[in-house]
């Protein structure tokens, strides 16, 4: 070993706290920076936080309301690029540090298990990937461990255990379900700490059962007297899942972990540390690490779900031309994404060019239906408030606000339902949501320009956005239903015979449904739109069905229609009918093509 | 008599002014004796308040009506006086909140009589002196309490709503049920038997629905849905007996538009109407309450008990000829003794005569008027913006549109108060999407006085209020039932399955 190696290892393992809290906190950052940015950005305006004293005081007037507050004041700051990693971090190393002290403060050897300290902020960095898992939730198991450090602090077990009656109800109250962590956590201590002297005899004792009996009846008393809401939610309060009738196991193993994490440290401090296997207890932390990092993220983390909220942010954005490169990469296949494409397509005047480029799913990849949950409604919203149907945009966005897991309103839907009153020529309303968009920190400066625009008429008709959707919007009045899309898309073009956004449309809308018959029928309206040649997709379309009658219809065509696609035709025509194994010939030439798309998918 | 605190300072006729003065002003560290108003400039002018109080009639028993002054300001100075009372209040934002004691006072004070409130604002170092906003004040006392459902006007889907009752001589609030405590669950139909909390009822659906019953004393769940009816009976009226509960039976679909403020519309497919003996857990009904050629809606019984009032229409082909389906008040004669609905239906209000559609009939406690909401089709007014109130008085036989109730949007859903002189009515005429709750004034004639908003703690609640007041309903005496007695009740079972009697 070299001098120099030494000296490295030397230096590793004098600072060798500092350098777990640098590698973990450069692990954390990677992870959601690199790794799950835009779970955060996707987070971020789904939520309504208020700066105001009505805000503040009917938040934490309930169990667990301050962290919550907390949760959705940091939430807020995940807008900026690098906030949300380095809140999450923060809050990361705040519950390691503090475990770490409490671990250090209540056993002796508990120097060696300082990797340890590190388990349940990896774990609940991983449990976070999962969208329905709150920030608040993190925060509330801080507050929990501060009480604990607090606690600790106390030498005398008397005023101990008086002052732990006070931190039950001051921890239920700030941070919720986390006051089962003080308590398991409290009687781990009392029983570690005492040993073998424990007795249920004297006043002193009585102070743990009565402990216990505040945590197992404070919640009943809190429902009863105080605020209705059932037993499970009076128990854990809904600061760590977005639905709060769900169970945060992966939370409540933390709290369970870090209860049980002191009799664990004296054992495994007694059978390894005292045998003098030190380096085989680090390795098996750092191995325990790891396994609950991968384990956590394969739990968790959403690849997937990912890849649809990074197109998501696009389209808020509208960065359509990011997001067909983002699909050229990686060709979406889930309706969400092939929607955000198709629109993205639409918003570039390359719908009709390059539907086929990509895999087409029918026309939920043009229009999703309503389902009764958040996320379709949400990403729905978007192509119909493009498209210039912006009642039926409105009308998606409601349902996806009260389809809402959390109960709660979003800034991004209040935002919608905005540009749809402005847009209607609603200023009451828009001014409703515009006063509470006020009350925000990252949107007020929207509120404020969309405040400026209210009544006047010539201001907004300019506004690029705004005047544009006015524009597009339907003159005459028909019922919406999503079954008849095409109905509704002929509708807006008898209104707007020039929308080529709303032409593409249907005409895509035709062809992913493989109906020629309608396609035919329509498509003459592209004149319109004053096409040189058709878009490359409509011209396969119309030169398919010329085809079926002679070369000469094909020829003779009063279609705009380019040379190379007739061409390709006769290419495609010769290899189909030719070869058994057409498709396979095909594929690597025509599978961009609208024949390809009606043969083989 | 002045009286002054910090924030607001406050005059009394009859009071004591030196200990209270000194008390108060130790108490709360006023730092504003009354300011010099002699040299306010004058507007001339009503000053711009929200919510707008001007020309109403309110009751004596009403909690504070708040507001806020609109344009902009530093201080407000508010001199609110009757012929027998007097208050000053000094306030250092635009908001003006008087205080529950001080009001409920005052206003008992002043029934009978004029209250004008003379605002003065100050912006730099002058203050501004508007006309004053004049409200009379009757001697007719309103209701306890104010029950309503809240949600947000959406479409389809429903995710947090909840059943509440306010009391209206303050601002508290009190939860009878909501989607925390019964998550998924849809709950509305609330309907109470003379503006008492002893015979209610409550239609559940979705998660663990059902309708409950309350009656007796004892509470309970029913499945309303029989082998004789289309589907589950609501929009529930209860007889002044309280043995049986009048319902319609809807076939219900909503249809949404492209364009305009209309949204959507709520249509009628197909609807009938039944009759529930409490006791018996039995349904009956007549040929002439579930016609296959006719929808039958909306029931209502008279306060004898002797008439029940609905609304009907010719049946239609739907959602095409929802136009021209206009509902002509009706009402049959009703038995209670005998349990019998009459055969000869005496059509109040015809449709083809008015020209409009007719809904949501209530009849007034004295049985003199009955009120009702009269729109171009169909007889869900929520969304038709031309939906507006009528009174019809049933000795001239006459029909009169109560103009200080309406406005260019939707008014619905009314509800007297026990003592026939409030009316609590929904209306989306703020903004055209959210229903609030207005009261307004009936006199003996039935003719109606401006109404007022329902009165808020903070005059900023509509600014940031994202639900609508819906169903509004006026009751005499607390709701006593417990969330969770509701809640145990309705998730414990199913509940009972109503039966069907041919013999009727």
């Amino acid at each position: 070993m070299t001098v120099r190696l030494k000296m490295w290892i030397s230096f590793f393992k004098t600072y060798h706290r500092q350098w777990f809290l640098l590698f973990f906190s450069l692990l954390v950052i990677v992870f959601w920076q690199f790794g799950y940015p835009y779970s955060l950005f996707f987070q971020e305006p789904l939520q309504l936080f208020l700066f105001s004293r009505d805000y503040f005081f009917n938040s934490i007037s309930t169990a667990g309301g301050l962290s919550g507050y907390l949760g959705e004041f940091f939430t807020q700051f995940y807008i900026i690029p690098f906030g949300g990693p380095v809140i999450i971090l923060f809050w990361l190393l705040s519950l390691q540090q503090l475990f770490w002290k409490i671990l250090k403060r209540s056993v002796p050897g508990a120097s060696h298990f300082y990797i340890l300290s590190f388990l349940p902020s990896i774990w609940y960095c991983t449990i976070l990937s999962e969208e329905f898992y709150l920030l608040s939730g993190l925060i509330s198991v801080v507050i929990a461990l501060t009480g604990v450090l607090l606690y600790t602090a106390i030498r005398d077990f008397r005023i101990r255990s008086i002052v732990g009656l006070l931190i039950v109800l001051l921890v239920y109250f700030t941070a919720g379900g986390s006051y089962i962590l003080f308590v398991l956590f409290t009687l781990s201590f009392e029983f570690v700490k005492r040993g073998s002297s424990i007795g249920i005899k004297g006043w002193l004792w009585s102070c743990l059962v009565l402990e216990i009996l505040l945590a197992v009846f404070l919640p009943v008393i809190y429902r009863l007297h105080y605020d209705p809401v059932p037993v499970l939610q009076a128990y854990i309060t809904e600061h760590f899942h977005k639905i709060s009738t769900v169970f945060p196991f992966p939370v409540v193993l933390i709290w369970i972990l870090i209860a049980i994490s002191l009799p664990i440290v004296l054992y495994f401090d007694k059978k390894i540390i005292n045998r003098g296997r030190r380096n085989t207890l680090y390795i098996i932390q750092v191995a325990f690490l790891l396994l609950v990092f991968l384990g956590g993220h394969s739990l968790f983390a959403n690849p997937k779900a990912e890849y649809i909220k990074k197109l998501d942010y696009h389209v808020r954005h509208n960065n359509w031309e990011e997001i067909i490169s983002l699909c050229e990469n990686r060709l979406p296949r889930n309706a969400f994404a092939v929607n955000y494409l198709n629109l993205a397509l639409a918003k570039t005047n390359q719908l009709g060019e390059r539907l086929f480029h990509f895999e087409q799913i029918g026309p939920v990849g043009l229009f999703l239906p309503y389902e009764r949950e958040q996320l379709s409604a949400m990403i729905g919203n978007e192509t119909y408030y493009h498209i210039g149907l912006v009642n039926v945009s409105q009308q998606y966005i409601f349902e996806a606000t009260e389809a809402m897991p959390d109960l709660r309103k979003s800034t991004r839907s209040l935002q919608r339902l905005t540009d749809v009153a402005i847009i209607n020529g609603d200023y009451e309303l828009a001014n409703k949501y515009i006063q509470l968009l006020k009350k925000t920190f990252f949107y007020k400066d929207w509120a404020e320009q969309a405040e400026d625009y209210l009544y006047n008429e010539s201001k907004i008709n300019n506004h690029p956005d705004w005047g544009e959707k006015r524009r597009l919007r339907p003159i005459q009045d028909y019922f919406f239903s999503v079954e008849n899309m095409d109905q509704i898309l002929l509708a807006l073009l008898r209104d707007h015979p020039d929308h080529k956004m709303a032409f593409e449309y249907l005409m895509s809308y035709y062809l992913v449904r493989k109906d020629i018959e309608s396609f035919m029928k329509y498509v003459h309206l592209g004149h319109e739109m004053n096409y040189k040649y058709l878009p490359v997709a409509f011209q396969e379309a119309v030169l398919y069905v010329l085809g079926l009658k002679s070369q000469e219809a094909v020829e003779q065509s009063n279609f705009p229609i380019e040379e190379r696609t007739k061409n390709r035709l006769y290419e495609y025509v010769d290899i189909y009918t030719r070869y058994p194994n057409a498709q396979k010939l095909l594929e690597k030439e025509f599978s961009d093509s609208f024949w390809y798309y009606y043969h083989y998918r | 008599m002045r009286v002054y605190r910090h924030a607001l300072v406050m005059k009394r006729v009859n009071g004591t002014i030196a200990l209270s003065l000194v008390i108060a002003i130790s108490f709360f560290g006023c730092k504003e004796g009354k300011p010099d108003l002699s040299n306010a400039f004058e507007t001339g002018i009503l000053p711009k308040v929200f919510p707008e109080y001007d020309g109403v009639t309110v009751p004596w028993n009403i909690a504070p009506l708040n507001f806020k002054y609109l344009d902009s300001c530093r201080y407000l100075y508010v001199n609110v006086s009757s012929s027998y009372s007097e208050m000053d209040y000094f306030f250092d934002s635009n908001k003006v909140k008087f205080s529950e004691k001080d009001w409920t006072n005052f206003l008992s004070n002043s029934r009978e009589d004029s209250v004008f409130i003379t605002v003065y604002s100050r912006n730099g170092s002058k203050w501004t002196k508007h006309n004053p906003i004049r409200f009379y004040v009757s001697e007719h006392r309103i209701d306890k309490l104010l029950l309503y459902r809240r949600i947000m006007p959406g479409y389809q889907t429903w995710n947090t709503m909840g059943v509440y009752q306010r009391e209206l001589s303050s601002f508290k609030e009190k939860l009878i049920l909501d989607s925390e405590v019964m998550p998924g669950t849809c709950m509305n139909c609330h309907n109470f038997r003379d503006n008492k909390a002893d015979s209610w009822m409550l239609h559940l659906r979705e998660n663990y629905g059902g309708t409950i019953i309350f009656s007796d004393g004892d509470l309970k769940k029913i499945q309303t849905k029989t082998d004789h009816t289309f589907g589950s009976a609501g929009f529930p009226a209860w007889h002044p007996s309280g043995n049986y509960i009048a319902f319609s039976v809807n076939q219900v679909t909503q249809i949404f538009h492209a364009i305009g403020d209309v949204r959507a519309h709520a249509l009628d497919m197909k609807s009938d109407m039944v009759i529930y003996n409490v006791d018996r857990n039995e349904f009956f009904t007549s040929s002439v309450l579930s016609s296959p050629n006719a929808y039958e809606a909306f029931p209502c019984f008279s306060p004898d008990g002797e008439r029940l009032y609905f609304v009907s229409s010719p049946s239609g082909k739907l959602p095409e000829e929802q136009e021209e389906m206009k509902y002509s008040l009706c009402s049959v004669s009703f038995d209670e003794y005998k349990g019998i609905i009459g055969n000869d239906v005496d059509t109040i209000i015809s449709a083809r005569t008015l020209g409009k559609s007719v809904s949501l009939p209530r009849v007034s406690p004295d049985g003199k008027y009955i009120m009702l909401t009269t729109l171009d089709y169909g007889n869900f007014p929520a969304y038709n913006p031309e939906a507006d109130l009528y009174i019809y008085d049933l000795t001239k036989r006459e029909l009169v549109e109560l103009k200080a109730f309406n406005s260019d949007n939707v008014e619905s859903w009314h509800s007297w108060s026990s003592n026939g002189h409030w009316v609590v009515f929904s209306s989306r005429r703020r903004d055209g999407l959210f229903m609030d709750a207005w009261i307004g004034y009936v006199d003996e004639k039935g003719a109606p006085q401006k109404p007022f908003l329902l009165p808020q703690k903070d005059p900023d609640f509509y600014d940031s209020f994202l639900f609508s007041f819906n169903v509004p309903e006026f009751l005499n005496e607390p709701f006593e039932i417990s969330p969770y007695q509701i809640a145990n009740v309705a998730t414990k079972s199913k509940g009972q399955q109503a039966e069907f009697e041919n013999s009727h």
